[in-house]
């Protein structure tokens, strides 16, 4: 059988070159067409070191792009949108990886992306791509938001909770530490090696983006409120969310073990780690890198309620290019985890 | 032969119990992989096996 015609839209970004990786080994589907405006006409190779040798595909500018079978579109938030009526109809599924399409409420980009989105209408035909959370709706669904990597992490963690009424609408408090390659492949003064190496940087205390979309995903009873705080910390990749809970009722361990078995029990990318001993007892980004696995772990604090949820991923794979791969293969009725089978590294 | 479980104390989840335990068997709970002891045998009763204390706290 024919395998399917893939193409990506900034192929030359970090989630772009993972898209590459992870389809060097996909068994139903190859990338016949990677494009940079800034790369056109340069190996692939040449701006993802890993894949020299193990691609022959060139860089192409956007304008010469072909219709295929399922576009990945990488560009950085804010172009998307206004591109998506030269873009959407050149194959049979698109999926997105920017935030254009991920907020259902239109009033909402001003607030949390300073732009008003030029194509409201399409909004409601995008489903938001957390196989977890969506997964039927994504396999019968033409176009995929994928989610932000953060708001992948922290929806994990809290969405059995707030599902079940245990979490408040309220009061929930999230720290996310993130690695460098969050920011992209575009570089800056704060991404300058001087000055981003060694940091522990309280980057977004309040107002982080990906809050719009966390509040979105986990308003299953009603509106709810999280307080997303964000710090870069040294590393280039992966990300470490911990949430703090503090009940609606009183809970024990027991119980928020059975509600995450029952969440996360099937899944074949969320793993719940909560260890006795060893050294990784709870969610630990490291031995996630190169992997569409998202730890999550808890510990309960019985003296106070407090309930500690953490959640761990790599922000380019479960939190990027995995993602989408994974609603990529829902919506082809492919097996979920083809091409994402890699289990990480140990040691890093 | 009925497969025979008992409830995990740490996560609640139904552990499998082989033919014929005896008194201070250890098992691993699948769920938690917490290392458990069979500590009563009509009915199985299962409790945290001891471990090995680490400090933690420097």
């Amino acid at each position: 059988m024919a395998k399917l015609r893939v193409g990506i839209v900034g192929a030359s970004g970090y989630t772009g070159g993972e898209l590459l990786r992870i389809f060097l080994h996909h068994p139903n589907a190859e990338v016949v067409q990677a494009t940079s405006e800034h790369h056109a006409g340069r190996g692939v190779g040449t701006v993802h070191p890993n894949l020299r040798g193990r691609s022959s595909l060139s860089f192409s500018r956007r304008d010469a792009l072909a219709p295929c079978d399922a576009l990945f579109l990488c560009l950085p938030h804010g172009e998307t949108a206004p591109a998506a009526e030269a873009l959407l109809p050149m194959a049979g599924r698109v999926l997105d990886l920017s935030a254009d399409f991920r907020l259902r409420d239109p009033a909402a980009y001003p607030r949390w992306y300073g732009f008003g989105h030029p194509r409201p209408d399409l909004l409601g035909r995008f489903v938001y791509g957390i196989p977890e959370l969506h997964r039927d709706q994504i396999r019968s669904s033409r176009m995929v938001a994928v989610a932000g990597c953060n708001a992948t992490a922290v929806i994990l963690a809290l969405h059995p909770l707030f599902a079940e009424g245990i979490a408040p609408s309220d009061g929930t408090v999230v720290e996310v530490k993130v690695g460098s390659s969050e920011g992209g492949a575009a570089f800056s003064v704060s991404s300058h090696h001087p000055e981003r190496a060694h940091c522990l940087r309280s980057y977004r205390p309040t107002g982080h983006r990906h809050q719009a979309e966390i509040e979105q995903e986990l308003a299953v009873r009603g509106p709810v409120r999280v307080h997303l705080s964000a710090t870069a910390v040294d590393e280039v990749r992966g990300l470490l969310a911990t949430a703090h809970v503090f009940p609606t009722r009183a809970v024990d361990e027991k119980e928020i073990w059975r509600l995450y078995r029952r969440a996360y029990g099937e899944e074949p990318f969320v793993r719940i780690v909560k260890g006795r001993d060893g050294n990784y007892r709870y969610p630990e980004p490291k031995v996630l890198w190169g992997t569409n696995t998202c730890e999550v772990g808890f510990e309960l604090d019985a003296a106070s309620g407090r309930l500690v949820v953490m959640a761990a991923l790599d922000n380019l794979v479960k939190g990027g290019a995995g993602q989408a791969v994974q609603c990529f293969n829902l919506m082809h009725g492919f097996p979920e985890a083809a091409g994402l089978e890699f289990p990480g590294l140990h040691p890093v | 032969m009925t497969a025979s479980y008992a409830p995990c104390p740490v996560c609640d989840a139904e552990v499998p119990v082989p033919p014929n335990p005896v008194l201070s068997e250890l098992l691993v709970c699948e769920s938690c992989s917490v290392a458990l002891e069979v500590r009563a045998l009509d009915p199985v009763v299962l409790d945290e096996a001891p471990q090995e204390e680490e400090d933690w706290g420097q």
